[in-house]
């Protein structure tokens, strides 16, 4: 069921420091940490697989991570995605645009029409054996050619074209689900094992805790093992989380401690966790604001490449280079039935080329220049990775190719700087492009969100 | 008044110190319940309305004898007509292209801009030129509205949905914009009053039909997410009207529907404040040069085609008479890159908190959230 | 009294519940038991004999319910559900909770709700933290791990251990269906429904025996009263602590009954149990509802309502409980609250979230009568109204009863005011002088006009269309000027304690006061004076006292000698 030898290089770069002792046990197996999660039936081609940041995967057997594309109807522009038990991702190549992005006509020509790929090349179906049997959530769906597909929760399962080892999760590229912006791919997994009143979500900096109802949880250093210090007037700051009677003392990472008689409180790794009282909003990250208290971590994202900073901005925090230089990405996904994503190098680069430059790969570059790496620097994580580009047309080229730049990329895909930025924290690149940037634009590399009420999600797969 | 300030200040800090001695008063004097107005010689108002001032005639006939401006579907039509195959990269990405990267090149649409001469503003430069416009209600001469000129005619700066929209901006947390004024003797006349703009942190306060907002409420300043929010004016009042200096001033004005996207600052050169002031509200004008850059690609960071599209509003025309009818602040080549502009706008008092102070009869300090981790991830 | 209600016939039935609270619905206040022994005064000193409280069969509160589940699945497992309300019987709907009944549309909720937190707990994400074992097939049943299960929480649920039948039935009705459903979970699901849903759970039914020191007089066995303290300090249900008190007998020794006393009093879950007591005696109830007209008050919202209830229950707790401040002291502390809608009712500066605020020394703010939910709660949606903030602090403070209006009552003086009776004194002043109506407000608006300071939605004001607020005004004979002459009147009268003294006793053994308990509250009166009124130490004076537990019979009849009970404990 678990094959945890398929995820032996898993999330090398986690820093030790943050592995729990558990997961360092496993590491010295030589097994890769991975995140604890709720069992379920899989069948014998399915597995659970550890990823960098997006926390347990199913995954075929030969590890390439899967996702579904659950329909999106939000904006009342047609149906986006598939609905339950109806695969519609196929050979067949879509020429035209679908009229999903107002206020654009629909039957447009899509952009580098002879090489467009086919759905199913980018998405390769998972295909099930003629004697395979459903078992659990996983279910069989007939494909409109007649061919047997997995389904999770009905929803038919696909590969990535981009993802070539196990634990890379580069099929879904966009940092934000936003409502109008089309049906995205999402990776599905197992629930994490964690109490009911608390849930994992995948923000840039990790697999970080919360409250069931999305607020963070925090842990005080002031706190000793299995012991809370949080008194009466600590209390006013902060609400220790408390657990039930029928808890058990300890599993896992987790555990209770009986504050007092009959009031019980959650620990993790053995130190007691609290919300911050008043915490307006869901994805805030006040408490840690004051010092002496952390947000709580499942498993800490990689760290970022060796001189990047993290700024102060008006939204929030954003990522920056040594300098304080914002860094951008960038996301696309076109209009068709298809909704194929157009973020990457080795899709057409038509989308970005407009929205950067007017077509003009010159004044791409100089309002969005790609974030250099030095020479010299090295990546120490899969998510963080180094790669030649050609700034010309866009696309990766072998390294010693003339004109080739080493760039630094996140999830498989260059990140930019933004031209008007001149000192940290502005982010005049933010939102930059078609529906705010959210279907063909440039976004700042935001790491903490002030205002936007919810967490920013690294890759659309959401809460689990 | 300011001879009579410097002159006293030993005697101020003198009865300042006698008030604390008597436990009467002190930095943390508590003002008696329902008192809105000067206290400790400051008052705070924040936000509650903006919009641009573009002044409607009662028959739009003759602001905009031709008509008002396409959209972007009209010129979509107009631009890529529906004759044989069109590709994505002809028509959307080459409209889009040419929105969010103009250039100079001619487009074979049409664009109206406001004819005659009465407008709303203020007269920004003290001058009173050819462009200048006619106050409809004071008869003032001599007022600096060029954003008036150039979207005048464009139905979303009139009736259509920035204009309503943008009234409500400040209900979005990222745009709180509180005004604190110090230094203040007399609501009705002070020669030298200091004008400071912060961001606030706090939601506003609104009444029991939600529509309305109520004085009395309190802002906790944000020194650390919206310091560049931070600037001050000297000022001065008379006959209960507030005038500024005029200095440069960047603005909050993020979408209502997307918190923050687009870091939607909108910088404006020379800004000034002229508002009526009274215990509970100052309502009025400020008036400046908006950046061009700033105020263009925030105009589309905030509504992008299809929003726009519901009031005509399109990017590469917008561009283009916004550059034209630009007035102030040239670049190297004699472009212009500021443009005359004022908002209507309206505040309600709030007791402003300095993110250190101690507020009046609050009892204890919790512990404040103002650190500057960047990692905050427990290394258990 | 008893009730020979055989629920062992109706166990784990709906139909069961619904006709035991059907016959609880029948039962009438507190039979009068026997006089007290000693009436004189040197008797406060130590505890007279009184007739005690009787056994109760209550219906669970919704606070109740929904506490206990949160303690046994925790804190997310917290059911939309709403219990019919209930009957307000001598101030307090806790006593409302023995004249419960429940129809079938209430019953159905009760077995929906049931059905949906056993779904809950059995779900994935939760089951490993909840179930404390595992099956060794999940797919079947799994007896031992079934009973391990249902045994725990059937002990928490009921407040007593499963009697071994009820529990080999549970376990039965979970295998059974675990196997037919091939899911353990799922038939562990079934029998949690059927915990849940029983009149053991649903009904707080108190059991008494002999009292072996003292014969004739009957007392809560262990259990009942586990329960009894349980809802009284908490407002929930026992937890392992008190039940392994109540098992091993210990709950009904002295030392351990004060030892498990003094415990509840410590711990901070006695904060959630003050809450629900004053809530429930400053009929906060009422603030559910409570709409002005935003015309009139624009700055009141339903958020001011609400933050107006909190406000004073954060007060009260953090002077009584934290502070272990006087209880008078509550009507004139000028420390309070403040979050941000209510601060800008008050039009006072404040920050983010609740704040602990202290009013100046000259604000007119003093004590719980300056708050805004007393004063918007009693309140017209447009006006203030002096007769209904009098009358409230006569019955909600003062435990004085206030005859209700007659039926014939000609209110058009006061809905139709003349141009020259600018404030509501110029017009109550026609109560006073209407024969009819003077009996009556002579004991409300000589107190409710000195908080006419405060407009209905509570707001300070100094005038009323044009005229100035005359504050001034007498509280059974001792004269003031404005509300902080008022409020201090109030602390210095008598009726202000021996009113919580009653109400606390009240809430506590959930019975009635009568006339058979004049020389037990004139002892906790005498008690909590000397305590210097403070809450902590009543409670535990009553919690500890022996007509907290114990009880006289009436002359029974013969078939009812051996056990006076609510129900009986065949279940």
């Amino acid at each position: 069921m678990l094959n945890l030898r398929c995820a032996t290089h898993v999330a090398a770069a986690v820093a030790v420091l943050f592995v729990s002792a558990s997961a360092a046990a496993q590491a010295q197996r030589g097994k890769a940490p991975i995140e604890p999660f709720i069992e379920e039936q899989l069948p014998p081609v399915v597995q659970v697989i550890g990823t960098e940041v997006d926390g347990p995967v199913f995954a075929t057997a030969q590890g390439r991570t899967l996702y579904v594309w659950p329909e999106n109807d939000q904006n009342d522009q047609g149906v986006r995605g598939e609905r339950e038990g109806k695969p519609s991702c196929t050979d067949q190549v879509t020429r035209v645009t679908a009229g999903f992005h107002e206020p654009y006509p629909p039957n447009l020509i899509e952009a580098d029409i002879e090489s467009r790929p086919a759905c199913a090349t980018l998405w390769p179906p998972f295909y099930a054996d003629a004697d395979a049997k459903p078992v659990g959530k996983w279910t069989l769906v007939e494909r409109p050619d007649g061919r047997k597909q997995w389904a999770y929760d009905n929803m038919a399962a696909y590969t990535s074209n981009l993802d070539k080892e196990p634990g890379d999760v580069l099929g879904s590229g966009r940092m934000h689900a936003a409502g109008d912006s089309g049906a995205k791919r999402k990776p599905i997994g197992p629930e994490a094992d964690v109490p009911a009143q608390f849930e994992v979500v995948t923000i840039p900096l990790g697999r970080m805790l919360t409250t069931i109802t999305g607020f963070s949880v925090y842990t005080w250093d002031r706190d000793g093992n299995n012991k809370s210090n949080c008194d009466d007037v600590c209390q006013q700051t902060f609400a220790p989380m408390l657990a039930h009677a029928s808890a058990p003392k300890a599993r896992g990472d987790w555990g209770v401690i009986e504050r007092s008689p009959g009031v019980f409180q959650w620990t993790y790794r053995k130190k007691p966790l609290y919300t911050l009282q008043g915490e307006e909003q869901r994805g805030a990250f006040h408490g840690s604001d004051i010092p002496g208290w952390r947000n709580v971590y499942t498993q800490p994202a990689p760290s970022f490449p060796k001189g990047f900073t993290i700024q102060d901005a008006p939204g929030g925090q954003v990522l920056a280079n040594a300098q304080g230089r914002t860094i951008y990405f960038y996301t696309c996904i076109d209009d068709s039935l298809d909704q194929q994503i157009c973020d990457h190098p080795t899709h057409t680069q038509k989308y970005r080329q407009a929205i950067c430059g007017n077509f003009d790969s010159k004044r791409c570059v100089e309002q969005f220049p790609y974030v250099v790496a030095e020479a010299g620097e090295r990546s120490t994580s899969k998510i963080w990775a180094i790669k030649n580009i050609n700034a010309e047309t866009g696309r990766y080229v072998d390294e010693g190719t003339p004109g080739a730049q080493r760039v630094w990329t996140y999830r498989d895909r260059p990140v930019y700087y933004f031209f008007k930025d001149e000192i940290p924290g502005d982010t005049y690149g933010d939102s930059w492009g078609e529906n705010n940037g959210w279907i063909n634009g440039f976004h700042a590399f935001f790491t903490r969100e002030e205002f936007r009420k919810q967490y920013l999600d690294t890759s659309g797969s959401g809460r689990r | 008044m300011k001879t009579l300030k410097s002159t006293q200040v030993s005697a101020f800090a003198l009865s300042a110190a006698l008030a604390l001695m008597s436990g009467m008063g002190a930095a943390h004097a508590q003002m008696a319940e329902g008192a809105l107005g000067v206290q400790n010689r400051s008052i705070g108002y924040v936000m509650t309305f903006e919009n641009r001032s573009i002044y409607q005639a009662k028959d739009a006939k003759t602001q905009c004898p031709v008509a008002l401006n396409d959209g972007p579907p009209e010129q979509f039509k107009k631009l890529y007509p529906d004759k044989g195959e069109r590709t994505v990269e002809g028509t959307r990405l080459a409209w889009e292209g040419e929105l969010w990267n103009p250039t100079s090149k001619e487009l074979n649409v049409p664009y109206y801009e406001v004819q005659g001469k009465v407008g709303r503003g203020m007269n920004l430069d003290g001058k009173d030129d050819a462009n200048d416009y006619v106050s409809p209600d004071t008869g003032e001469k001599g007022i600096d509205n060029q954003v008036y000129r150039a979207v005048g005619c464009t139905f979303n700066y009139r009736d259509g949905q920035t204009s309503t929209l943008t009234p409500q901006w400040r209900r979005a947390t990222y745009n709180i914009f509180v005004v604190e004024l110090t230094e203040v003797d007399s609501l009705q006349n002070d020669d030298d009053v200091i004008v400071t703009t912060y961001r606030g942190k706090d939601r506003l306060i609104t009444d029991a039909t939600g529509n309305e907002y109520l004085p009395g409420g309190s802002q906790t300043l944000d020194t650390r997410w919206g310091k560049r929010y931070i600037q001050s004016f000297k000022g001065k009042i008379k006959d209960g009207v507030l005038t500024t200096e005029a200095k440069d001033l960047i603005m909050p004005a993020a979408s209502i529907y997307a918190p923050r996207d687009g870091a939607p600052d909108i910088i404006y050169r020379d800004m000034r404040f002229q508002l009526n002031l009274t215990d509970t509200q100052a309502n009025g004008l400020m008036g400046g040069y908006a950046d061009v850059w700033t105020w263009y690609y925030h105009s589309h960071k905030t509504r992008d085609s299809r929003h726009q599209a519901y009031g005509g509003t399109a990017g590469p025309t917008l561009y283009r008479a916004l550059m034209k009818n630009a007035d102030a602040y040239p670049d190297k080549n004699g472009q212009n890159t500021a443009i005359s502009t004022a908002l209507d706008v309206k505040f309600v008092h709030v007791f402003v908190k300095h993110p250190d102070a101690q507020v009046a009869g609050v009892v204890g300090t919790s512990q404040t959230a103002e650190g500057k981790t960047t990692d905050t991830r427990s290394r258990e | 009294m008893t009730f020979n209600v055989r629920l062992d016939l109706l166990r784990g039935s709906a139909i069961g519940l619904l006709a035991a609270l059907a016959l609880a619905s029948c039962s009438g206040p507190a039979t009068n038991g026997q006089a007290a022994a000693s009436k004189s005064v040197a008797a406060v000193a130590a505890e007279p004999v009184s007739s005690g409280a009787e056994p109760r069969l209550r219906l669970i509160t919704r606070d109740q319910y929904l506490n206990t589940l949160a303690y046994v699945f925790g804190a997310d497992v917290r059911p939309d559900v709403e219990f019919a309300p209930l009957e307000r019987v001598d101030g307090l709907l806790r006593l409302g909770t023995s004249r419960a009944g429940v129809n079938d549309t209430q019953l159905e909720l009760y077995q929906k709700t049931a059905q949906n937190v056993a779904a809950s707990v059995i779900e994935p994400q939760r089951r490993n933290f909840v179930i404390s074992c595992k099956p060794k097939n999940e797919k079947a049943a799994d007896r031992a791990c079934a009973e391990q299960v249902l045994s725990r929480i059937g002990r928490l649920m009921f407040r007593q251990p499963l009697p071994k039948d009820k529990l080999a039935t549970l376990v039965e009705h979970a295998s059974a269906s675990a196997d037919k459903l091939e899911d353990f979970y799922a038939g562990l699901a079934v029998a949690i429904e059927e915990i849940l849903v029983s009149p053991k759970a649903m009904l707080i039914a108190e059991t008494a025996e002999p009292d072996p020191k003292k014969p004739g007089s009957m007392r809560l066995d262990a259990y009942s009263l586990a329960s009894r303290l349980s809802y009284y300090l908490w407002d929930a249900a026992p937890d392992e602590a008190l039940l392994k008190a109540a098992e091993t007998g210990e709950i009904m020794t002295d030392r351990g009954r004060a030892k498990i006393v003094d415990m509840m009093i410590a711990s901070p879950r006695l904060k959630d149990g003050m809450r629900a007591f004053f809530d429930d005696m400053f009929d906060f109830e009422k603030m559910n509802t409570l709409s002005k007209d935003a015309l009139v008050y624009p700055a009141f919202t339903g958020l001011t309502a609400e933050d107006a209830r909190e406000q004073t229950l954060r007060t009260v707790v953090d002077h009584l409980i934290t502070k272990k401040g006087d209880y008078r002291d509550l009507y004139t502390s000028r420390t309070t609250f403040l979050s941000p809608p209510l601060a800008a009712l008050y039009q006072l500066p404040t920050v983010k979230g609740w704040t602990e605020y202290q009013f100046p020394e000259n604000s007119p703010r003093s004590g719980l009568l300056t708050h805004i939910s007393f004063l918007s709660a009693h309140s017209h949606p447009g006006r203030s109204s002096p007769t209904l903030r009098g009358k409230a602090l006569r019955e909600l403070l003062l435990c004085q009863p206030v005859p209700r209006p007659p039926a014939n009552v000609d209110f058009s003086a006061l809905e139709n005011p003349k141009a020259e009776q600018k404030t509501q004194r110029d017009r109550v002043t026609f109560h006073l002088e209407n024969p009819v109506c003077a009996g009556c407000h002579r004991i409300t608006d000589p107190i409710g006009l000195a908080m006419e300071n405060f407009d209905g939605s509570g707001r300070y004001r100094t005038t009323e269309r044009g005229a100035t607020i005359d504050a001034s005004g007498n509280l059974d004979g001792k004269q003031f000027t404005n509300v902080v002459g008022l409020a201090a009147a109030l602390h210095d009268h008598p009726g202000l304690t021996s009113c919580l003294v009653k109400r606390a006793y009240a809430y506590g053994t959930g019975s009635q006061t009568t006339n058979d308990d004049a020389e037990m509250l004139k002892f906790l009166n005498a008690r909590f004076g000397a305590a210097g009124y403070r809450v902590p130490d009543l409670l535990r004076t009553i919690a500890l006292s022996s007509s907290f537990a114990e009880f006289k019979l009436e002359a029974p009849a013969k078939d009812e000698a051996k056990t006076a009970s609510a129900v009986p404990a065949t279940e």
